[in-house]
Protein backbone atom coordinates (compact mmCIF):
# COMPACT_ATOMS: atom_id res chain seq x y z
CA UNK A 1 0.00 0.00 0.00
CA UNK A 2 1.09 3.38 -1.18
CA UNK A 3 2.30 5.27 1.55
CA UNK A 4 0.23 8.88 2.21
CA UNK A 5 3.38 11.26 1.77
CA UNK A 6 3.32 10.28 -2.10
CA UNK A 7 0.42 12.61 -2.13
CA UNK A 8 2.03 15.75 -0.64
CA UNK A 9 2.15 18.66 -2.86
CA UNK A 10 5.71 19.43 -3.27
CA UNK A 11 4.70 22.94 -4.09
CA UNK A 12 3.17 23.50 -0.60
CA UNK A 13 4.51 21.18 1.31
CA UNK A 14 7.23 23.96 2.40
CA UNK A 15 5.35 24.85 5.92
CA UNK A 16 6.22 28.75 4.78
CA UNK A 17 4.13 27.84 1.68
CA UNK A 18 1.05 25.77 3.18
CA UNK A 19 1.15 28.60 6.04
CA UNK A 20 0.69 31.30 2.91
CA UNK A 21 -1.85 28.90 1.58
CA UNK A 22 -4.05 28.51 4.79
CA UNK A 23 -4.24 32.18 4.69
CA UNK A 24 -5.38 32.95 1.32
CA UNK A 25 -7.46 29.65 1.63
CA UNK A 26 -9.45 31.83 4.21
CA UNK A 27 -9.50 35.07 2.79
CA UNK A 28 -10.83 36.49 -0.61
CA UNK A 29 -7.76 38.51 -0.80
CA UNK A 30 -4.92 39.64 0.87
CA UNK A 31 -2.61 42.77 0.69
CA UNK A 32 1.02 42.09 0.52
CA UNK A 33 1.85 43.85 4.10
CA UNK A 34 -1.01 42.33 5.89
CA UNK A 35 0.21 38.88 4.86
CA UNK A 36 3.49 39.57 5.03
CA UNK A 37 2.65 40.35 8.82
CA UNK A 38 0.55 37.23 9.97
CA UNK A 39 3.22 34.74 8.13
CA UNK A 40 5.99 36.60 9.80
CA UNK A 41 7.90 36.76 6.83
CA UNK A 42 10.73 39.60 5.31
CA UNK A 43 9.44 41.33 2.15
CA UNK A 44 11.86 39.30 0.05
CA UNK A 45 11.03 35.88 1.31
CA UNK A 46 7.37 36.47 0.80
CA UNK A 47 7.62 38.03 -2.42
CA UNK A 48 9.54 34.73 -3.85
CA UNK A 49 7.10 31.81 -2.22
CA UNK A 50 4.39 34.19 -3.72
CA UNK A 51 6.39 33.79 -7.01
CA UNK A 52 6.89 30.04 -6.53
CA UNK A 53 2.55 29.60 -6.14
CA UNK A 54 1.73 32.22 -8.65
CA UNK A 55 4.12 30.26 -11.15
CA UNK A 56 2.34 27.22 -9.97
CA UNK A 57 -1.22 27.88 -10.48
CA UNK A 58 -2.16 28.13 -6.54
CA UNK A 59 -2.16 31.94 -6.03
CA UNK A 60 -2.72 35.44 -8.19
CA UNK A 61 -1.22 38.49 -8.07
CA UNK A 62 -2.90 41.85 -8.68
CA UNK A 63 -1.92 45.47 -8.19
CA UNK A 64 -4.39 48.48 -7.11
CA UNK A 65 -3.87 52.04 -6.92
CA UNK A 66 -4.70 53.15 -3.27
CA UNK A 67 -4.38 56.80 -3.09
CA UNK A 68 -1.47 57.79 -4.54
CA UNK A 69 0.39 54.61 -3.65
CA UNK A 70 0.16 50.87 -5.75
CA UNK A 71 -0.63 47.93 -3.90
CA UNK A 72 -0.35 44.16 -4.37
CA UNK A 73 -3.51 41.59 -3.06
CA UNK A 74 -2.55 37.86 -3.36
CA UNK A 75 -5.70 35.66 -3.51
CA UNK A 76 -5.84 32.22 -3.79
CA UNK A 77 -6.73 30.29 -7.25
CA UNK A 78 -9.68 27.80 -7.29
CA UNK A 79 -6.80 24.95 -8.43
CA UNK A 80 -4.91 26.58 -5.65
CA UNK A 81 -7.89 25.85 -3.16
CA UNK A 82 -8.26 22.64 -4.13
CA UNK A 83 -4.21 21.72 -3.94
CA UNK A 84 -4.32 22.89 -0.20
CA UNK A 85 -7.42 20.95 0.13
CA UNK A 86 -5.89 17.69 -0.90
CA UNK A 87 -2.65 18.24 0.87
CA UNK A 88 -4.21 19.14 3.83
CA UNK A 89 -6.41 15.79 3.61
CA UNK A 90 -2.85 14.14 3.33
CA UNK A 91 -0.96 15.81 6.60
CA UNK A 92 -4.46 14.78 8.25
CA UNK A 93 -3.60 11.27 6.85
CA UNK A 94 -0.25 11.37 7.86
CA UNK A 95 -0.56 12.94 11.52
CA UNK A 96 -3.54 10.39 11.97
CA UNK A 97 -5.49 12.95 12.54
CA UNK B 1 12.29 24.64 14.00
CA UNK B 2 9.84 22.40 11.08
CA UNK B 3 11.90 20.43 9.12
CA UNK B 4 10.18 21.15 5.38
CA UNK B 5 10.82 17.36 4.15
CA UNK B 6 9.99 15.95 7.48
CA UNK B 7 6.52 13.78 6.77
CA UNK B 8 6.51 11.85 9.47
CA UNK B 9 3.07 12.25 11.94
CA UNK B 10 5.33 14.61 14.61
CA UNK B 11 6.38 17.22 11.53
CA UNK B 12 2.78 16.78 9.60
CA UNK B 13 1.31 18.15 13.08
CA UNK B 14 3.65 21.06 13.25
CA UNK B 15 2.78 22.00 9.81
CA UNK B 16 -0.68 21.83 10.67
CA UNK B 17 -0.61 23.58 13.69
CA UNK B 18 1.85 25.97 12.27
CA UNK B 19 -1.06 26.75 9.09
CA UNK B 20 -4.15 26.88 11.80
CA UNK B 21 -2.06 29.62 13.80
CA UNK B 22 -1.47 31.90 10.37
CA UNK B 23 -5.22 30.93 9.48
CA UNK B 24 -6.64 32.51 12.68
CA UNK B 25 -4.23 35.93 12.37
CA UNK B 26 -6.17 35.77 9.15
CA UNK B 27 -9.39 35.41 10.43
CA UNK B 28 -9.04 37.99 13.40
CA UNK B 29 -7.91 40.33 10.52
CA UNK B 30 -11.24 39.85 8.63
CA UNK B 31 -13.22 41.32 11.79
CA UNK B 32 -13.61 44.25 10.70
CA UNK B 33 -16.71 42.79 7.68
CA UNK B 34 -18.84 41.92 10.72
CA UNK B 35 -19.04 45.13 12.40
CA UNK B 36 -19.25 46.80 8.78
CA UNK B 37 -22.66 44.56 8.14
CA UNK B 38 -23.89 45.26 11.44
CA UNK B 39 -23.40 48.97 11.13
CA UNK B 40 -24.72 48.90 7.23
CA UNK B 41 -27.82 47.07 9.14
CA UNK B 42 -28.27 50.16 11.29
CA UNK B 43 -27.65 52.88 8.48
CA UNK B 44 -30.68 50.77 6.92
CA UNK B 45 -33.10 51.25 9.31
CA UNK B 46 -33.46 54.53 9.80
CA UNK B 47 -33.74 54.92 5.97
CA UNK B 48 -36.10 52.47 5.67
CA UNK B 49 -38.12 54.46 7.81
CA UNK B 50 -37.72 57.31 5.93
CA UNK B 51 -39.00 56.09 3.24
CA UNK B 52 -42.72 56.20 4.90
CA UNK B 53 -42.02 59.58 6.32
CA UNK B 54 -43.20 63.07 4.58
CA UNK B 55 -39.67 64.43 4.37
CA UNK B 56 -38.31 62.10 1.41
CA UNK B 57 -40.03 59.92 -1.58
CA UNK B 58 -39.40 56.19 -1.91
CA UNK B 59 -37.29 56.25 -4.84
CA UNK B 60 -34.79 59.17 -2.96
CA UNK B 61 -34.86 56.54 -0.40
CA UNK B 62 -33.94 53.63 -2.07
CA UNK B 63 -31.49 56.08 -4.05
CA UNK B 64 -29.70 57.38 -1.03
CA UNK B 65 -29.26 53.86 0.47
CA UNK B 66 -27.67 52.86 -2.78
CA UNK B 67 -25.71 55.61 -2.73
CA UNK B 68 -24.60 54.56 0.74
CA UNK B 69 -24.22 50.70 -0.26
CA UNK B 70 -21.65 52.13 -3.13
CA UNK B 71 -19.81 53.66 -0.79
CA UNK B 72 -19.30 51.20 1.48
CA UNK B 73 -18.31 48.55 -1.31
CA UNK B 74 -15.64 50.99 -2.46
CA UNK B 75 -14.47 50.83 1.73
CA UNK B 76 -14.33 47.32 1.38
CA UNK B 77 -12.25 46.85 -1.98
CA UNK B 78 -9.47 49.42 0.21
CA UNK B 79 -9.29 47.41 3.24
CA UNK B 80 -6.02 45.05 3.66
CA UNK B 81 -7.47 41.83 4.02
CA UNK B 82 -11.37 40.73 2.61
CA UNK B 83 -13.13 37.89 4.31
CA UNK B 84 -13.80 34.91 2.02
CA UNK B 85 -17.09 35.25 0.13
CA UNK B 86 -17.38 39.05 1.62
CA UNK B 87 -18.74 40.96 -1.62
CA UNK B 88 -21.06 37.87 -2.10
CA UNK B 89 -22.62 37.71 0.86
CA UNK B 90 -22.82 41.65 1.20
CA UNK B 91 -24.72 41.63 -2.09
CA UNK B 92 -27.05 38.58 -0.65
CA UNK B 93 -27.71 40.47 1.73
CA UNK B 94 -28.82 43.93 0.04
CA UNK B 95 -30.68 41.73 -1.96
CA UNK B 96 -32.85 40.35 0.58
CA UNK B 97 -33.21 43.59 2.00
CA UNK B 98 -34.30 45.10 -1.18
CA UNK B 99 -37.00 42.59 -1.83
CA UNK B 100 -37.95 42.82 1.84
CA UNK B 101 -38.40 46.73 1.53
CA UNK B 102 -40.50 46.42 -1.70
CA UNK B 103 -42.79 43.77 0.18
CA UNK B 104 -43.27 45.92 3.26
CA UNK B 105 -43.88 49.02 1.43
CA UNK B 106 -46.62 46.87 -0.15
CA UNK B 107 -47.55 44.95 2.35
CA UNK B 108 -47.59 46.96 5.42
CA UNK B 109 -50.52 49.60 5.65
CA UNK B 110 -49.93 53.42 5.96
CA UNK B 111 -50.61 54.12 9.44
CA UNK B 112 -49.48 50.82 10.94
CA UNK B 113 -46.47 52.30 12.56
CA UNK B 114 -45.23 49.64 15.00
CA UNK B 115 -45.83 47.37 12.47
CA UNK B 116 -43.80 49.08 9.79
CA UNK B 117 -40.92 49.52 12.67
CA UNK B 118 -40.99 46.03 13.51
CA UNK B 119 -40.77 45.51 9.55
CA UNK B 120 -38.23 47.73 8.73
CA UNK B 121 -35.49 45.95 11.57
CA UNK B 122 -36.36 42.64 9.72
CA UNK B 123 -35.45 43.66 6.59
CA UNK B 124 -31.95 44.83 8.36
CA UNK B 125 -31.60 41.05 9.75
CA UNK B 126 -29.68 39.96 6.38
CA UNK B 127 -27.36 42.96 7.22
CA UNK B 128 -27.31 41.51 10.89
CA UNK B 129 -27.14 37.89 10.26
CA UNK B 130 -24.00 37.76 8.20
CA UNK B 131 -22.22 40.31 10.28
CA UNK B 132 -22.36 37.88 13.52
CA UNK B 133 -21.62 34.77 11.47
CA UNK B 134 -18.59 36.70 9.75
CA UNK B 135 -17.73 37.63 13.83
CA UNK B 136 -18.05 33.94 14.82
CA UNK B 137 -16.72 32.68 12.09
CA UNK B 138 -13.45 29.98 12.87
CA UNK B 139 -10.33 29.28 10.60
CA UNK B 140 -11.18 26.20 8.34
CA UNK B 141 -8.23 24.44 9.82
CA UNK B 142 -9.34 22.21 12.85
CA UNK B 143 -5.99 21.27 14.69
CA UNK B 144 -6.79 19.24 18.01
CA UNK B 145 -4.34 20.71 20.61
CA UNK B 146 -3.46 23.72 18.72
Amino acid sequence: MKHARHDLDPVIHSPVRFSIMAVLVAVDECEFSSLRETVELSDSSLSQNVTTLERSGYAAVSKRQVGRRTHTWISATPTGIAAFARHLDTLRAIAGI
Amino acid sequence: MINSNDSGAEGARDILTLAHAAQDAATKRTRWFGWCLILVGLLMIPVTLASRGPLLPFVACVAVALAMLIGIEAFMRRRRVVPRDSKNNFLIAVGIWFVLLIVIQSLVPSGANIWFLLATALASTPFFAFGVRALVSRPRLDVPGS
